[in-house]
């Protein structure tokens, strides 16, 4: 499928155009077409318009809802610079976040309100509340934008312990999904069951790839009730369905004669987020034997860098497949060396998905080196031209899809009483794939260890609390100071 | 048996969600700002671990507010003390 899309406001406007009447959007029981959501998103550019500069910053907090995709691409038509917002975004980070972007507008519900007040935000932020605010159709001077423009600024976990500011232009966004549709023979007759995070950019992805191709999404606040969403894909034949391993675990486990019958109608799924074990693999093939089942390998940095079909690739099972499209992959070493084949080292990854630098961050900025992005994933490329994933380089936890930095939580903890050193590591977990442990070197045997979970409650994300708490003699560390988790997750594997 | 469960519920929630200040049982997920599906789960993980207990996925799914753990727990410490007594009285036996 050829997509003409420059930038990502020609995604909407294209099949807006293309398609006027064509359902664009389900959710629960609502439906809008692409001319409609052309129509409330230029509603909202209008108001926004009379409020900002062009490359000013907005801020997007909102659950999965169609204001959602209405105030995105509204955003880029006012001029404006989307600054995606997760919704579980702690409070401190939330106000990093707003101070270091300058931004002064946020798009929003009600029920965020008070993550402003509490962030302490409300005297420099003018809070637009989606649920409440009338946007009258207005007249006003949609933005040019050029594909070199910013489009987006995702702050991502990346290869050091401090989360970046990417700064997303318009062409890698297109380009990534040129990719997607390219790969995957996306059609605009597909329907897409998305019922991941619009704030994260796989759910995301999700949205510039079917309003490019003119297909059509059913939306879900979130993946609570998996039973009522495969039964959605079987009563509106949803085509396509993208998951995170975790969401994929569930329902081989619990739901198996129901995405069994899904299995008439999706011609394809997509995982990504973490790597899969091959037995889940071969799971979902057994279940499903007519449905592709495809994994992507990708950063916010470097979106969809590769792609891989299980079902035509099952010897290349532990691999997260070749490159993209117009895409480089090399392996180097820590002299930025190149590696030969079967050689392990850092991935780096070349083309035009492949973003400006990160806000703010020279230092960061540098892993950007001729065009190629220093990823800090470790792995090795086989004589096929197949990437094979070993790593993170800096022990990143993957907890469901999220990463969090071990050291941001220790901060936390070597900061409560009684503490003399700590260290976090990820450990397996069924059902969210990893959760956080902390191994603690205390003062008095009688500690209590609630106040680690206090203290950590209060500044982080609920997902960044530590499950479990272990009291040891002393927290491993090499002979100049540098922790040793891999001894500690040794440890935890053999108890 | 339920004033006991709810203060004890009560404490779990805020664990999983430590910013909310006022917790309402009857409040829908929907309204809190950070019930997503990452944090269902952690929440269903933490109960399932405080009350010694297994939810059903049909079970976690239909969960819509902080007060229809209540009957569950009840429901599954009830029976899992029923069994346990069965089984002392087949030991006794």
């Amino acid at each position: 499928m050829r997509i003409y899309a420059r930038t990502i406001v020609d995604f909407l406007d294209n099949s807006a155009k293309l398609y006027p009447d064509k359902t664009a959007l389900f959710f629960e029981k609502t439906e809008y077409t692409y001319s409609q959501v052309k129509d409330y998103s230029e509603r909202v550019a209008g108001f926004l318009s009379r409020r900002i500069k062009k490359r000013d910053f907005i801020g997007l907090l909102m659950s999965n809802r169609p204001e959602f995709i209405i105030s995105y691409f509204a955003i880029f038509k006012a001029g404006g610079i989307v600054l995606l917002l997760d919704q579980g975004i702690s409070d401190d980070n939330f106000q990093k976040r707003i101070i270091e972007t300058k931004t002064h507008i946020v798009l929003s519900e009600t029920k965020f309100k008070e993550k402003l007040s509490r962030a302490k935000l409300l005297k420099k932020v003018d809070f637009i509340d989606i649920e409440k605010q009338e946007f009258e159709v207005s007249k006003f001077k949609k933005a040019a934008l050029k594909p070199s423009d910013i489009s987006t600024i995702i702050y991502t976990s990346g290869a050091t312990s401090e989360p970046k500011a990417a700064r997303l232009r318009h062409y890698n966004v297109v380009a990534a999904t040129k990719n997607i549709i390219n790969y995957l023979e996306i059609r605009k007759d597909d329907i897409d069951v998305n019922i991941s995070s619009l704030s994260h950019s796989f759910g995301l992805g999700h949205v510039h790839t079917m309003f490019a191709s003119g297909g059509s999404i059913i939306l879900f606040k979130n993946s609570i009730n998996l039973k009522g969403i495969l039964k959605t894909i079987v009563e509106k034949k949803a085509t396509t369905f993208a998951a995170t391993p975790a969401i994929l675990r569930l329902i081989t486990n619990h739901l198996r004669t129901e995405i069994k019958e899904c299995g008439n109608y999706l011609r394809l799924i997509q995982t990504n987020i973490s790597p899969l074990e091959p037995d889940l693999v071969r799971d979902i093939l057994g279940l499903l034997p007519k449905t592709k089942f495809c994994y992507y390998y990708g950063l916010s940095e470097a979106s969809r860098a590769t792609f891989l079909t299980f079902n035509n690739n099952l010897k290349k099972i532990k691999s997260v497949g070749k490159s993209s499209p117009s895409v480089e992959i090399k392996i180097v070493d820590p002299f930025d060396k190149k590696l030969d084949v079967g050689k392990s080292g850092e991935i780096c990854i070349k083309g035009t998905i492949v973003i400006k630098d990160y806000l703010n961050n020279t230092k960061a900025s540098k892993r950007i080196k001729n065009g190629w992005f220093h990823t800090g994933d470790y792995g090795y490329l086989d004589k096929d031209g197949f990437l094979f994933f070993q790593g993170r380089r800096d022990d990143i936890i993957n907890i469901s899809g999220e990463k969090v930095f071990p050291e941001e939580v220790e901060e936390y903890i070597r900061g409560v009483p009684g503490i003399l050193d700590a260290a976090v590591v990820g450990v397996p977990d069924k059902l969210l794939g990893e959760t956080i442990t902390a191994f603690i070197k205390v003062k008095n045997k009688r500690f209590d260890k609630d106040l680690i979970i206090q203290a950590c409650r209060e500044k982080l994300e609920s997902y960044k609390v530590p499950k479990s708490i272990q009291i040891i003699q002393e927290i491993p560390r090499t002979n100049n100071g540098k922790l040793r988790r891999n001894v500690l997750r040794s440890g935890y594997e053999l108890q | 048996m339920v004033g006991g469960i709810e203060p004890k519920l009560k404490k779990v929630f805020l664990k999983v969600f430590p910013s909310i200040r006022n917790v309402d049982f009857k409040k829908n997920r929907d309204s809190f700002e950070n019930w997503d599906s990452l944090n269902h789960l952690q929440l269903v993980s933490e109960i399932e671990a405080v009350f010694g207990i297994n939810l059903e996925m049909e079970e976690i799914a239909g969960i819509e507010k902080l007060a229809d753990f209540v009957p569950l727990i009840l429901k599954k410490t009830n029976k899992q003390s029923f069994s346990t007594n069965k089984q002392s009285f087949s030991t006794n036996k």
